[in-house]
């Protein structure tokens, strides 16, 4: 029999590494963050490395999509060499920022960065990976624009906005099958200077960290830190978009500020989702979910259901009730532990792979909050109860019917 | 360069990315150890089937436990799997650190026996006669499990016979499937060692009693194969050092992705005994499947007398294809593609108890993870050559679909 103290697991080190932007002398405020996290796992089996750059919102009206072609079109060209060293990259698009990952086993790992960064930093792509590109792209927008689902996601800005802004903030981030069959490869390589390392945060994590980070800190130069870009958002805005639809797609938005507590307003939003989740309770109850969007100032609360038509002014009024009982006397002890619990296990799911966990903290870099190897999912109900009062006048949109539209009424 | 100081532990021994140790808990199965300071802890129990269990009996097992499972599960949001691969009954659960003693519990009564009221066995019996029907109605999968009765024996898998098995027969297979001696258990997290042996120790063991053989119905449903082009499979029972059988079959496979054929896939089996396997499918007419008709293999003997379709004929083509093709640079590439495979499948907590625990029980307990991966690096162009050779002068177990 072994003695049991003798080995120990070593916790993940964080390391942040230089490239902090140049602070503005008119403003000096905190030193800003570095441009580089690098989080060391001495026992991880592959490193996972995350690039985040700003997203698409400076797409002008007839040039949507480019920017999700453009960084397609960039991951074509090197799925091959990616795929003979055993790596995977993907490209993830909100119209705040755009996250590449990339995860390959910790044999052979430099190359498979090497191969990354070049095909983001100096990309050569070829006719054939834009045709690739842009056949994927075509295929999943074609089943993504038929589904309510894609129509209610973009209400919801709609309503959080206004209407005033730029097609950048209001439209889809990843592009419409129109326009996309319009961008020649001239176009595509215009489009990828908007992946440059100046515009760049990116994270890490590997067995050895020091290695990866000065591959990093190499690529990503220290000049002015990037801004993510924050649109207006519009106090208790609302939409509604007449659908004939079965049911009624209702989304409730709760903007918040750059100090916010992000974790805790998760942990809201979970409160808010086990409120309104199908049940025996619930009958006109079809889906409830939530998720938080990040923008340059902060972001917000987004909690979603699927309600028979005529419930969803009932279900929206549900939400807000919580997120406003929550403010004045706090979340109920008992709800707070169940849904806690299971709110804590599915957040660490989320961000089982490594791959996961970097886009988290890259992101974290680029919209300047300190990154963490792991969130802190300890929320007593002090700080759940000061993330609630945090909250903005929410956002309304809804989706559905003319029986459904009831629910965006002042 | 800003850095935040290394957090590290008082005593330290440094661990190697997959690493082990057994715990005996007692009158419980042995528990593999992978310490690893995560949130996440992973839970992976598996047992081996016994070819003489009719088919679905596993997977009414399976699905009298997964609702009480999941539903537990959800409390604390962690993740269940139960799933039958060829040989092997496998449990999965991953959830945070701090519900290890629920996750523990899942297991222990999904392996213990199982609540057997009407109306649960009766939804059990349906959901596991879905899984089964599918797996032998659709052409891959079905060739899949014919060449494994055809290599290993056990009833011939015409239908679902198995969910129908009565309560004492349920009971019966149940305690000897999930005894103590025949389940690995393998952890991937940071629990303490004392909890660990608390979690396992006293596992539900077997009833006396009768112990005749488990009674099936063979009037229970029975499959209706589906295809819309021919397919085909052959096996070839292996001999020899499981990591060459690993990386011949990762060189099949490259030389199947480079041929024409649509459907393609080639596996290494490794229990009851190793076996390489290869399936495929081709539309009539298919120029490449007709193309080979007729051509004398390489040093091909089938002691069947049974004649081989065009599929099957191509798929033992792309065999000696491989061999006579195999250089020392291909070794190469096959052997650390099968290396990285393993380590990026390794990169969560569930994937390093998947990677650990399959390991274990393709090769052995005495084999570790980290010995395969030294393994294959080891495999040379002349293990794998001698290999194929041996195949192709093999008698196979052929099918058709």
């Amino acid at each position: 029999m072994r003695a049991a103290s003798t080995i120990v697991a070593v916790a993940p080190a964080l390391l942040l590494v230089g490239c902090g932007g140049a602070a503005d002398p008119r403003d000096p405020g905190p030193a800003p963050l570095p441009r580089v996290a690098v989080v060391e796992e001495p026992q991880a089996t592959a490193v996972a490395v995350a690039v985040v750059v700003p997203g698409s919102t400076w797409e002008l009206p007839g040039t949507e999509g480019l920017t999700i072609l453009s960084a397609m079109t960039a991951l074509e060209a090197i799925r091959p060499a990616l795929d003979s060293l055993a790596a995977r990259a993907r490209v993830d698009c909100t119209p705040a920022a755009f996250t590449f990952t990339l995860a390959a086993a910790r044999d052979g790992w430099q190359a498979a960065v090497d191969v990354f960064l070049d095909g983001l930093f100096r990309p050569a792509p070829g006719p054939e990976a834009l045709e690739r590109a842009r056949s994927r792209l075509m295929e999943s927008l074609t089943l993504d624009q038929a589904s309510p689902a894609w129509q209610a996601r973009l209400a919801v800005r709609h309503a959080l906005h206004g209407d005033t802004l730029t097609s950048g903030w209001l439209g889809p981030a990843c592009g419409v099958p129109e326009t996309l069959s319009l961008f020649d490869l001239a176009d595509v390589r215009a489009g990828l200077h908007r992946f440059a390392p100046r515009l760049a945060h990116a994270a890490a994590l590997a067995p050895e960290g020091a290695a990866v980070g000065s591959l990093l800190r190499q690529r990503i130069q220290a000049d002015r830190t990037p801004v993510i870009p924050a649109p207006r958002t519009v106090a208790a805005g609302r939409r509604y978009v007449e659908r004939n639809t079965v049911t009624a797609w209702l989304a409730v938005a709760f903007p918040f500020g750059l100090d916010a507590d992000v974790e805790a307003i998760r942990l809201l939003g979970a409160v808010a989702e086990d409120a309104i989740a199908p049940g025996v309770d619930h009958p006109e109850s079809f889906t409830a979910d939530h998720e938080i969007v990040h923008h340059g100032r902060g972001g917000a609360l987004v909690v979603r259901a699927v309600t028979t038509p005529a419930a969803a002014a009932d279900y929206a009024d549900r939400i807000e009730a919580v997120m406003a009982r929550a403010v004045r006397n706090g979340v109920p002890e008992s709800v707070h532990q169940r849904v806690g619990r299971r709110h804590r296990g599915l957040r660490l799911q989320a961000l089982a792979t490594p791959e996961s966990r970097v886009a988290a903290m890259a992101l974290d870099l680029a919209l300047g909050r300190p990154p963490t190897a792991w969130p802190d999912l300890s929320i007593p109900a002090e700080r759940l109860r000061a993330a609630a009062a945090a909250l903005g006048p929410p956002a309304r949109s809804v989706v559905g019917p003319g029986a459904a539209r009831r629910a965006i009424r002042p | 360069m800003a850095m935040i100081p290394l957090l590290l532990a008082a005593a330290l021994i440094p661990q190697s990315s997959l690493a082990t140790y057994p715990l005996q808990p007692h009158g419980g199965p042995e528990v593999r150890v992978h310490r690893q300071a995560t949130p996440l802890v992973a839970l992976r129990l598996s047992t081996p089937v016994p070819v003489t269990l009719p088919e679905g009996a596993v997977e009414l097992l399976q699905e009298l436990a997964r609702p009480d499972a999941e539903a537990e599960a959800r409390r604390f949001g962690a993740r269940v799997s139960l799933r039958h691969d060829l040989g092997r009954a496998v449990m999965t659960v991953t959830g945070p650190a701090t519900a290890f003693d629920a996750m523990a519990a899942i297991l222990r009564r999904a392996a213990g026996t199982p609540d057997l009221s009407v109306a649960d066995l009766r939804r059990a019996r349906a959901r596991a006669e879905g899984r089964v029907l599918a797996r032998l109605e659709q052409p891959a999968p079905r060739v899949r499990r014919y060449l494994h009765y055809g290599l290993h024996g056990g009833p011939e898998p015409r239908g679902a016979g198995g969910t129908r098995l009565g309560p004492e027969a349920i009971r019966r297979v149940g305690a000897e499937l999930y005894r103590p001696g025949r389940v690995r258990v393998v952890l991937v997290g940071d629990v303490p060692d004392v909890v660990i042996r608390s979690a396992f120790g006293d596992w539900p063991t077997a009833r006396e009693g009768n112990r005749a053989e488990p009674r099936f119905d063979t009037a229970a449903a029975a499959a209706r194969p589906q295809a819309d082009r021919e397919w085909g499979g052959i096996a070839f029972p292996v001999e020899g050092d499981p990591a060459v059988l690993a990386v011949a079959a990762a060189l099949v496979q490259q030389r199947v992705e480079r041929s024409a054929l649509r459907y393609g896939s080639v596996e290494a089996w490794y229990e009851p005994a190793p076996a390489l396997v290869l399936v495929g499918a081709a539309t009539p007419g298919d120029s490449v499947v007709e193309a080979s008709a007729g051509i004398s293999d390489l040093a091909v003997r089938d002691a069947s007398a049974v004649p081989l379709t065009d599929v099957r004929r191509y798929l033992r083509r792309l065999i000696a294809e491989a061999a006579a093709l195999a250089g020392t640079d291909v070794v190469t590439r096959a052997r650390t593609a099968v290396r990285r495979r393993l380590l990026l499948e390794a990169r969560t907590a569930a994937g390093k108890a998947e990677v650990i625990g399959r390991v274990a029980d393709h090769c052995g307990p005495a084999v570790r993870a980290d010995d395969y991966l030294e393994r294959l690096e080891g495999v040379q162009l002349a293990d794998v050559r001698a290999l194929l050779r041996r195949l192709l002068e093999t008698a196979a177990v052929v099918d058709e679909s």
